[in-house]
């Protein structure tokens, strides 16, 4: 796990040099940093980083971007309240708070040599994004590469020109598929779940990823161990109110784990007592 | 190339069913194919034939007054399609249409009715793989309406 270079409490400004607007309600961020002196910044896919807009708050918010490229730092962010708000009317140029890197990462270590299935669902795929980048950038080292991905209708589909270029390599497989059609599309509909059905890997070697809405988890680990893949080789990445993100304030507690520093990816079988209570 | 006797026995549907009851089914199965654009069911026609689908896609349509049609589901390799011949008066209730060339198994339904009928054994055994498809294809349906990814 990568931590932070300097105080983890300590915000650093960076500066925003590009905004993507990805569907109606999230965009993406690209930051590089303000100071020489943050430069040594490094991640882990999976991780988060606490993003303070100056004057009205801190939200935790996954990273999206290239970890092979650090200093341009990739934020996705959906808008839910008023931070991410105020975060979605920033402009080219402006800086936003960064401190960070902070949480668990995906097991990419552990999935070599094995088939890697990655299973995410609407934002969800933004904390993956990171994963399959580095699994791209080492390809050799890994068997069949599938993303199985799920969004709402065709118009909230995140990251469509990375998912062309992925489409078209010829070792990764890519199946995505939309809640509701419209006319002009022509791919799966249907929820996400149901392709691990036709995810071509091999169960005894084999390592899943999983993010998105909860309940999408549960039935993607349910048919994943239906799959015949075992609890400890499925990842799961819970999202939690994150406030101190150092496991201080207790904000994001989950059974006898914190989420911002034990998480958020997971090893399923180590929550797999706690994934199926309500309210938690 | 499978023989079609041993596509149905390895098919997931009729896991742990015995041989004599695959063997039963093939007899009353063919392997088929559809052009891209052909439709396998219309909604309101006779239901005389379900599907395993081999390969292709196939999509689950309905057709909303004086709009085009709408898909609300697809299908692929391996899934199964169709329950409208379990229960009379035996007529489709969605379009099945490929949206690209397609092969399937396809099992004449009256004389899978007519085994099952005759053999309850055989008959208990299909229902209860069918009522499972019918459940996931109800649990996926759910989670469609919830609006998840909202």
């Amino acid at each position: 796990m990568i931590a932070p270079t300097q105080a983890p409490m300590v915000t650093t400004p960076w500066t925003i040099t590009r905004i993507e607007k990805e569907t109606e309600d999230t965009f993406t961020l690209d930051l590089k940093a303000s100071e020489v002196e943050a430069s040594p910044y490094r991640f882990e896919p999976g991780q988060f980083n606490m993003l303070y807009v100056f004057g009205v708050g801190e939200a935790p918010i996954s990273i999206s971007g290239d970890p092979a490229k650090p200093k341009r730092l990739r934020h996705t962010t959906r808008i839910v309240g008023t931070v991410t708000r105020a975060m979605g009317a920033l402009r080219k140029g402006e800086s936003i708070g960064i401190r960070g890197p902070y949480g668990s990462s995906w097991p990419l270590e552990q999935a070599k040599g094995k088939d890697v299935i990655i299973v995410s669902g609407g934002i969800g795929l933004a904390p993956l994004r990171p994963a399959l980048h580095k699994l791209l950038a080492h390809r050799q080292q890994y068997r069949r590469i599938i993303l199985l991905y799920g969004a709402r209708t065709p118009e909230d589909i995140l990251y469509n020109k990375h998912l062309e270029k992925w489409r078209a390599r010829f070792d990764v497989e890519v199946y995505i598929t939309v809640d509701r059609a419209t006319r002009n599309w022509r791919g799966n509909v249907g929820v996400v779940t149901p392709l691990v059905k036709r995810a071509p890997f091999h169960r005894d070697n084999a390592i899943a990823m999983i993010c998105g809405p909860e309940i999408m988890m549960r039935y993607a680990v349910q048919e994943l161990r239906t799959r015949g893949l075992q609890a400890e080789d499925i990842y799961v990445s819970i999202e939690r109110n994150m406030k101190c993100a150092i496991g201080h304030c207790g904000h994001c507690q989950y059974g006898p784990a914190f989420t911002c520093k034990d998480g958020p990816v997971f090893r399923y079988d180590k929550i797999e007592h706690l994934f199926n209570l309500v309210e938690i | 190339m499978k023989e079609l006797s041993q596509l149905i026995a390895d098919h997931p549907l009729f896991e742990g069913i015995p041989l004599e009851y695959t063997e039963a089914l093939t007899s009353c199965a063919q392997e088929g194919e559809y052009g891209e654009g052909s439709f396998l069911t219309l909604s309101g026609s006779s239901a005389e034939t379900f599907f395993i689908i081999l390969e292709g896609t196939v999509s689950i349509q309905v057709q909303p007054p004086h709009n085009s049609p709408i898909t609300i589901l697809t299908l692929g390799e391996g899934d199964t399609l169709g329950w409208s011949w379990i229960f009379p008066p035996y007529a489709w209730h969605f379009d099945a249409h490929a949206t690209s060339p397609t092969k399937v198994i396809a099992f004449d339904a009256e004389s899978v009715r007519e085994k099952c009928d005759q053999d309850h054994e055989l008959g208990y055994k299909l229902m209860k793989r069918i009522a499972q498809v019918m459940l996931d294809r109800l649990v996926a349906t759910r989670l469609q309406l919830l609006d998840l990814y909202g």
